[in-house]
């Protein structure tokens, strides 16, 4: 075939210039599905009954479809027209597209999938009430390879693109990490509300889920900054939420109202990754060579620094002072029934914070680092 | 000498029927047996209409009301629901129109989210030319159903689940296999090598991942199962003091149902209406009001003068809540020379129903069913209606019984069916009054918002969950004495 003779630098040069169309589209299927996430949680935390059509849903289906078109184009155009395109990509079942056009494609089957299994799924068991259900966590998984899709696509085009183009790449890779980031705080949200943040289990969580991405994205990156670009685009995108969906009126549809909110409730405020996430970047700059002992001081870096700030945020968090526009603190939804203990820690006695579990935290987060660092270095190579 | 000689049979029967019971009852046994839909006749102000809520069998989930104008018409018809437990006042989202029914005059439809178990009420305001009213139609609202997958769907899922496994294979494959080499170069033998090596990898822990899922899912479903609504179980014994019989029932009401449902309460001034029904021919019941008998969750009642034999209990409760149920069971009653008096609004009727349409109630007097001739059809809403004839061949007006014109029962011959009817529908008129009083702030009138107790027509408004033989008990007070008739009904398979 005439593809294996084209040279790298050949293909990049087309493919640069035939495909710039994939960083907007990326950055508005990534946005589009994380922020009808957050819209979809708002509303169901508010109204409670929704349609087929509601536009938080509309927001997750056009990222759906967005993902699942763009990446079926890529493939068909790799396998069938262009020769250029069949050389930087890879083969699955007799087709040839780039590694991120699959995984896109992959996650839009995924959400495809979950339509008719969640609609099963709410006859059997019920409308659910809570965010993770297996359907749910289909979904999700959809969403987070279209996001994974969108990431390694952008990725490939950097790691083999020229110092200008791969530039404008990096960046927009930095934008896709921020989103993947907010899905996963998004699908946490539960999990991580300022009630669990003097628990135990609060800091391992976050010490396993987040150094993983944010260490790979730093390692593959070519910027200089990219983790806090990344966690600045996560504390973005989530403020922003976080201001404007109060300012719409919305009022409960379903019953037990349990306290009658009469605006939409705004997510909770961001957490303060950015912190950790400039001290991943500082020591990746400084600390070169050496992974394992990379990954011990960003696992030490992040839980402690981020156990720091968190810690005393969520003090902040359930007084009464963080109700107001900017923190947006104590906001619940219609279905919560307003009891003191909704502004108290819960589960301290029996997983309160302690040195030993911060320790314990400390080595998950620095094997999250680990595997952060062996994904980021082979997402470096990454061109195709 | 008949009971031994009946025993052994007996007992293998009595399994049975209880087997049956206990299969039925969880599926469909709160506030009556397998006739999960509530029905409720009565007004909303100056409005007469019928209201049947069919409940959704899952919670969350979605039931569908149909409200049914029996006179002034309306110019909006709206529906509410009204949780036990929610907010007085704030509670309950703002009322959803319910939409006129095309073709059929005075017919609305709608459909409400009961979003958490328990007890419920459906608000129906109702607004035209005559001014607005509203009523109340208690629900309970719980998980009964258990869905299984047909085999479409689950064909369905096979194929888009084996479509991302093997999907997810492919690209972990192919990722390892050539993502990271330069454009246009063949994979050499070690990175095929690697491909190799990462998809089988892929293979198992991808599977290892449908696994971890699958069992969730088991977990989500046991889950499910142990909360889906079971009536509190009855045992029930007879024992003979002084020559006389007594029922005595004891059930296991546990704390966390108590703090669900909230302690019992009375709906026509008694804690339980229990019905005895003597199988396997139908041919004595009893509708006796046991008292609780010092222990807590034990009720005992004398038995009245019926025959010994096998017979199918059903005991009506109401909670705190405005939760109703239906308890089951069944108990052999063994032969007796004397009975001792009871509750004063215990009655008892033995003997098979007599050839309509004059049905003689004794002293003279009868209970005629309208219509006898018509057929009956399943899953179609409908009015029995009887008219009590006096001795003198009038029609007169049944003394309250109860504070009801009149009381019915409904059973399938095979016991899948059970329900206690009253004109004003299926519904327990102490939820009714629990919930008008919560709405208007003050104590209601029990009655209020039903037909008068004086309407000489006595008319039961159902809707026959399937189709089959049934038999239908009547009782309404004349000169002092509970009369009751007996009737046999041919129920048709449902042509929608």
């Amino acid at each position: 075939m005439t593809t294996v003779t084209v040279s790298g630098v050949e293909v990049e040069s087309r493919s640069t210039s035939t495909v710039p169309w994939i960083i907007p589209l990326a950055a508005v299927a990534t946005t589009s599905i994380v922020v009808g996430s957050m819209w979809d949680i708002s509303w169901h935390r508010t109204i409670g009954r929704d349609t087929f059509w509601t536009p938080a849903h509309l927001a997750i289906y056009l990222g759906g479809i967005l993902a699942g078109l763009s990446g079926s184009w890529l493939i068909l155009r790799a396998t069938f027209a262009q020769a250029a395109d069949a050389a930087a990509a890879v083969r699955v079942w007799g087709f040839r597209g780039p590694l991120g056009a699959w995984i896109a494609l992959w996650g839009a089957t995924a959400m495809l999938t979950s339509a008719p299994f969640d609609d099963w799924w709410h006859n059997a068991y019920g409308l659910d009430v809570k965010i993770l259900s297996p359907p749910h966590a289909v979904l999700g998984l959809g969403m987070i390879a279209i996001q994974l899709g969108m990431m390694v696509l952008l990725l490939s085009y950097q790691n083999r693109g020229t110092v200008g183009g791969s530039r404008v790449f990096a960046r927009a890779f930095t934008y896709a990490v921020g989103a993947l980031v907010l899905m996963l705080s998004t699908i946490l949200m539960e999990e991580v509300l300022p009630n669990n943040q003097h628990r135990a289990i609060f800091y391992k969580t976050t010490g396993c889920v987040f150094p993983l991405f944010l260490v790979a994205a730093a390692r593959a990156s070519s910027l200089r900054w990219p983790a806090t670009g990344a966690a600045a685009v996560y504390t973005a995108i989530s403020l922003l939420m976080t201001w404007i969906l109060p300012l719409f009126p919305g009022r409960p549809l379903l019953a037990p109202i349990y306290i009658p909110v009469d605006h939409m409730v705004p997510p909770p405020f961001p957490l303060l990754l950015i912190v950790p996430a400039v001290a991943i970047d500082w020591l990746m700059q400084r600390v070169r060579g050496r992974d394992w002992l990379l990954s011990l001081m960003l696992g030490a870096a992040f839980v402690w620094l981020f156990f720091v700030v968190q810690f005393w945020l969520s003090e902040f968090m359930l007084t009464p002072a963080s109700e107001h526009w900017f923190f947006a603190g104590r906001q619940w939804g219609y279905q919560t029934r307003p009891t003191p203990w909704l502004h108290k820690f819960w589960w301290v006695v029996i997983d309160g914070v302690t040195p030993r579990s911060l320790l314990v935290a400390t080595l998950m987060a620095a094997a999250s680092a680990r595997v952060g660092l062996w994904w980021g270095n082979w997402m470096r190579r990454v061109v195709r | 000498m008949v009971g031994e000689l009946d025993a052994p049979g007996g007992a293998v029967r009595r399994r049975l029927v209880a087997a049956l019971l206990a299969l039925l009852a969880p599926a469909v046994a709160f506030a009556h047996v397998g006739s999960p839909d509530v029905i409720f006749e009565g007004t909303a102000g100056p409005y007469p209409l019928r209201v049947i809520v069919r409940t959704p069998g899952v919670i969350p989930g979605l039931a569908d009301v149909v409200v049914r104008l029996l006179g002034e018409p309306a110019s909006e018809v709206a529906l509410q629901p009204v949780p036990w437990d929610a907010p007085k006042g704030s509670g309950a989202p703002p009322p959803d129109r319910a939409e006129p029914v095309r073709g059929e005059k005075g017919l609305y439809s709608g459909s409400l989210w009961l979003m958490s178990g328990g007890s419920y009420a459906v608000r129906v305001e109702v607004k035209g030319a005559a001014g607005s009213g509203s009523v109340m139609v208690p629900v309970a609202a719980v998980a009964t159903r258990t869905l299984e997958m047909t085999w479409g769907m689950t064909a369905v899922l096979l194929v888009l689940a084996g479509l991302l496994y093997f999907g997810m294979v492919s690209i972990v494959t192919a990722a390892t296999r050539e993502a990271v080499l330069p454009p246009g170069e063949i994979p050499d033998t070690r990175r095929r090598l690697y491909g190799y090596i990462a998809r089988a990898i892929a293979l198992l822990l991808v599977a290892a991942a449908y696994g971890g899922g699958m069992q969730w899912w088991r977990n989500v479903d046991a889950l499910y199962q142990k909360r889906l609504y079971r009536p509190i179980r009855l045992a029930t014994t007879v024992r003979t003091v002084s020559d006389a019989r007594v029922l005595r029932l004891a059930f296991d009401d546990d704390e966390e149902r108590e703090q669900q449902f909230g302690a019992l309460m009375p709906d026509h001034g008694k804690l339980m209406h229990l019905f005895l029904i003597r199988e396997p021919a139908l041919d004595a019941i009893a509708h006796l009001h046991p008292t609780p008998a010092g222990k807590r969750d034990v009720f005992e009642a004398p038995l009245p003068a019926v025959p010994a034999g096998r017979y199918r209990l059903y005991a009506d409760i109401t909670h705190e809540s405005g939760f109703a149920q239906t308890l089951t069971d069944s108990v052999v009653v063994p032969a007796s020379a004397s009975a001792r008096a009871g509750d004063p609004d215990d009655s008892w009727h033995t003997g098979a129903p007599a050839a309509e349409p004059a049905t003689n109630v004794g002293g003279g007097y009868a209970l005629v069913r309208d219509g006898a001739g018509a057929t009956l059809t399943a899953k179609t809403e409908q009015a029995l209606r009887f008219r009590l004839i006096d001795p003198q061949g009038a029609m007169v007006a049944p003394e309250p019984y109860m504070g009801m014109a009149a009381h019915a029962v409904i059973t399938r011959d095979d016991g899948s069916v059970f329900v206690h009817l009253h004109p004003s529908g299926t519904i327990s008129m102490a939820s009714r009054m629990l919930f008008e009083s919560d709405s208007k702030g003050a104590a209601a009138d029990p009655h209020a918002g039903h037909h008068p107790a004086v309407d000489p027509v006595l008319s039961f408004p159902y809707e026959f969950p399937q189709p089959g033989r049934y038999r239908m008990w009547v009782q309404a007070k004349a000169a002092g004495v509970v009369r009751t008739g007996a009737y046999d009904l041919i129920v048709a398979p449902s042509t929608r």
